[in-house]
């Protein structure tokens, strides 16, 4: 997503002509920054705060008077700003603790309107109900664009932060005590703390926020920060979604952009968005993001998965039977090897594997399984036996005989398929985390499905790769190998999964005389050690090794392993 | 000081009169309701408007106000609440917060934001009492808030202990789910409840108009002291908001007496904390053990 951050930092420039705009999207930039520490309250730890604005109103102050007073740089005041409210947040937070329900909002909606009396009252600091005017801005070159770029600054670093809070154990603390609060401390964790620390970093954000907007705007009032403020803070959080981190950017662009909207037909605002907050809450309870979330995942990430497929061939093409079959060559040793790779893969992914193996004791052949890669597309459904059909024309087209077969995952399971129909053929079997031998278990149909979203999610099928990999971390290998996954029959995402719960070799594995070796990562998030123990012994000279802290892929973790105990019975 | 006490008294009762309401809802629905100021005002302007533009003589536009009062209520416990009891009690609070904004946006819409003024009730000299703690003077005004306030809690009082009604009520408040399995009509209990609470948010309207007069912010101060009041008597029992009504009332008066007006809603806030952190069931609540 850096992409999208790089264009907000450069918008400016390209609307130099038009401050105005600008303006509106430091507006944006401000509400979105206040309504982000707005969803870590209520969103993500499930405390209703209505007294926001509260803390937006300290920050100001607590800025603009020190840079009018003490003349403190523009950005030191504006931390001092959410470290003002920073504070105010936990004293605010620690009473509302003692109760749960609504009585946090009891005790925010007294804060705001006390907090804007109070700032009313004390006329000679803070200028009483007329505020604070000609706040001072120092700029360099174009005060427009240079405030754009230090709301952009702290909207950035906000939002880096909230997303590192979110993803991470405090995260799922503050989830778990929203969700439910006896269960959460049942889990060892500590809810006061939790929900004070979300209410002190919301309440921050608001601050910095709040001295945003007085040094954008340059003026001040106590009730520019009052309860219908908080009212419109919260609405922005409810229709942008309260549980995400982007949704404040479309609330704040839907509250900015309204008033230009409707600035013709005289119309009060405040009856649009309350009644848009109520039409959210009681129609898409899970805001404006979840949906635009939905239509990327369908149709915009579907574009980028068009465009990231990989168009050019890398290794040779044989036509064989069932079609051409695209694969690589590798050495000239006189042991043949032949790979087989696993879903959402192709013969790309056996790349650091290739670059490890001796090359003049052996000849790799790895090839792309026809639906995948740049192998031709298979007709009707898919099956594992299907597959075996391929492998067995492709060996037979290459007359390679007398071979070692390694079958990764799926291919695991077309190995074993090509092992019991040509148990003559094969010098050794390796099955690298193998589909177990007898399948893998069938689910509900609308699991299948989910299957189907990676088709169109790069994204998502890149970070599942990784995921079943944990020990490499060549970002740009998985790239590679995510775009010829993209490269897969349509109907293949979802075949694949299926076929692999319609096969059982375990009869006549018993008859297969060629030793065979099972290796597996006790990381392995799909397959269990039981399974794998089943499939070794279904084989007469079955054998299991287990790798430690090696994931699903030993094949490209722990290449050196693999490449052992291709060798270690043969030599 | 008697004087003030009694000025505070005044001025409390209207408290608990608002805290009633909220009481009611609360305990019936589960609800805070956020918009309950914003209500009352929006009646407060049709009844203004009833009798101003219309020519309704004032009792009757205040008759028809409370009975459109409540009529309201049911439509937004009906239509609003309702469709959504099943998800949280948090979204249905956002929903009163819609509400409180869309009302706020009609009344501006229709009525504009200048203020109205609203005729008062009763007129009349007050009554002036001399004794050995020296003068003590009672507006007509206080006769009529402490009479109303009197009415509506001994009414509230007999109607929940005597009536087949008032005991669903009461039933419902303590497990909804229960009482329906009892053949309770929970619905129209939960109607009732939000019928009777935006009845009292008029009322309160009514009586605060020609203090405040008509604007579209006029109760919201009202509303908070009205929650402060039910905080202080734990937001479970009538009795608990009359008192705690009256009490904050006093306070208030002294503090604004003594220190400054301009601290008011500071010293709420001050004792919502004091109260939630020292008191959790109100000072007039009793403990109430639950299973989570």
């Amino acid at each position: 997503m850096l992409w999208i951050w790089l264009i907000l930092a450069l918008l400016p420039f390209l609307l130099l002509k038009s401050a105005f705009i600008i303006t509106i999207l430091s507006l944006v930039g401000i509400y979105a920054l206040a309504t982000l520490g707005l969803n870590l309250i209520m969103g993500y730890s499930g405390q209703i705060s209505i007294g926001h604005a509260a803390f937006m109103s300290i920050g100001a102050y607590t800025s603009t008077l020190l840079v009018m007073h003490y003349n403190i740089p523009v950005v030191f005041g504006i931390i001092l700003g959410g470290i003002t409210a920073f504070i105010f947040g936990i004293l605010i937070g620690f009473p509302a603790l003692r109760l749960s329900g609504f009585y946090l909002a009891i005790a925010t909606m007294g804060f705001v309107v006390a907090i804007e009396q109070l700032f009313s009252y004390f006329e000679h600091i803070t200028g009483g109900h007329a505020g604070i005017r000609n706040i001072p801005f120092p700029f360099l070159w174009n005060s427009d664009v240079e405030k754009y770029l230090l709301v952009f600054a702290f909207l950035f670093v906000a939002y880096v932060v909230a997303d590192r809070l979110i993803n991470s154990k405090t995260g799922r603390a503050w989830m778990a005590v929203r969700e439910n609060e006896i269960a959460a401390s049942v889990m060892g964790v500590n809810i006061a703390w939790y929900k004070v620390l979300a209410f002190a970093i919301g309440s921050m954000f608001a601050g910095i926020a709040g001295a945003l907007y007085a040094h954008v705007i340059g003026y001040i009032a106590p009730s520019d920060f009052g309860i219908a403020k908080s009212l419109d803070l919260l609405a922005i959080s409810v229709i942008g979604g309260m549980a995400s981190i982007d949704g404040p950017f479309y609330g704040a662009l839907i509250y900015v952009a309204m008033p230009f909207l409707f600035s013709r037909s005289n119309f009060s605002l405040s009856i649009i968005f309350g009644a848009l907050l109520i039409f959210v809450v009681l129609f898409m309870p899970l805001g404006i993001s979840f949906y635009i979330k939905i239509f990327r995942m369908n149709y915009f990430n579907a574009l980028i998965a068009y465009l990231k497929k990989s168009r050019r061939p890398f290794g040779m093409f044989v036509q064989t039977p069932v079609g051409r079959i695209h694969y690589i060559k590798h050495g000239s040793g006189n042991i043949p090897v032949v790979l087989v790779h696993g879903n959402f893969a192709s013969s790309r992914f056996f790349e650091p594997l290739i670059k490890k193996i001796p090359e003049d004791q052996f000849t790799v052949y790895a090839l792309d399984l026809p639906n995948f890669g740049f192998s031709d597309e298979l007709p009707g459904d898919v099956s594992i036996e299907k597959y075996v059909d391929a492998l067995e024309s492709f060996v037979k087209t290459l007359g390679i005989n007398n071979f070692i077969l390694l079958g990764h995952s799926l291919g695991g399971a077309v190995a074993m398929g090509y092992a019991v129909r040509h148990p003559k053929n094969l010098a050794k079997l390796v099955l690298v985390d193998p589909a177990p031998i007898f399948g893998m278990p069938r689910y509900d149909e609308s699991a299948y499905k989910i299957i189907d979203v990676y088709r169109k999610n790069p994204d998502m099928i890149k970070r599942a790769l990784m995921m079943n990999a944990p020990n490499y971390d060549d970002e740009k290998f998985f790239d590679r190998i995510t775009s010829d996954a993209l490269r897969m029959a349509k109907k293949a995402f979802i075949g694949n999964a299926k076929s692999l719960a319609d096969y059982n070799y375990i009869d006549k594995a018993v008859l297969l005389e060629v030793p065979v070796v099972v290796i597996y990562g006790d990381k392995d998030v799909i397959l269990d050690y039981e399974s794998m123990k089943k499939t070794a012994e279904a084989f007469p000279k079955g054998k299991l090794i287990v790798l430690k802290d090696i994931g699903h892929s030993p094949v490209i973790e722990a290449p050196e392993e693999v490449i052992k105990h291709l060798t270690d019975i043969v030599t | 000081m008697i004087n003030q006490i009694l000025l505070g008294l005044s001025t409390g009762a209207m408290y608990s009169l608002v805290a009633i309401g909220l009481v009611m809802m609360y305990k019936v629905s589960g609800v805070m309701n956020f918009a309950y100021g914003n209500m009352g005002m929006f009646m407060t302007y049709v009844i203004w408007w009833l009798s101003s533009s219309i020519g309704f003589n004032i009792f009757v536009s205040i008759a028809l106000g409370i009975i459109f009062a409540a009529l309201m209520g049911i439509l937004v416990e009906r239509y609003g609440l309702r469709p959504i009891r099943h998800l949280s009690h948090g979204s249905m609070l956002i929903v009163t917060f819609g509400i409180l904004m869309i009302l706020e946006g009609l009344a501006v819409q229709l009525w504009g934001t200048e203020y109205k003024s609203f005729p008062e009730l009763i007129t009349g000299a007050p009554y002036v009492i001399k004794g050995d703690f020296g003068i003590m003077v009672i507006r007509r005004q206080d006769i009529l808030v402490f009479s109303i306030l009197a009415v509506v809690s001994i009414a509230i009082a007999l109607f929940t202990k005597f009536t087949k009604f008032g005991i669903a009520v009461r039933a419902v408040s303590e497990n909804e789910e229960i009482a329906s399995y009892m053949g309770i009509n929970v619905g129209s209990v939960l109607a009732f409840s939000w019928a009777f609470g935006t009845a009292m948010a008029a009322l309160v309207g009514v009586i605060a108009a020609p203090k405040v007069f008509v604007s579209p912010t006029m109760l919201t101060f009202y509303q908070i002291q009205g929650f402060t009041a039910a905080v202080l008597g734990g937001f479970e029992t009538f009795t608990g908001a009359v008192f705690g009504g009256l009490l904050l009332g006093v306070i208030e008066k002294i503090v604004g007496n003594y220190i400054s007006e301009g601290f008011k809603a500071s010293i709420s806030l001050v004792i919502i904390v004091i109260v939630l952190v020292f008191f959790p069931n109100g000072l007039f609540g009793r403990r109430v053990r639950r299973r989570a």
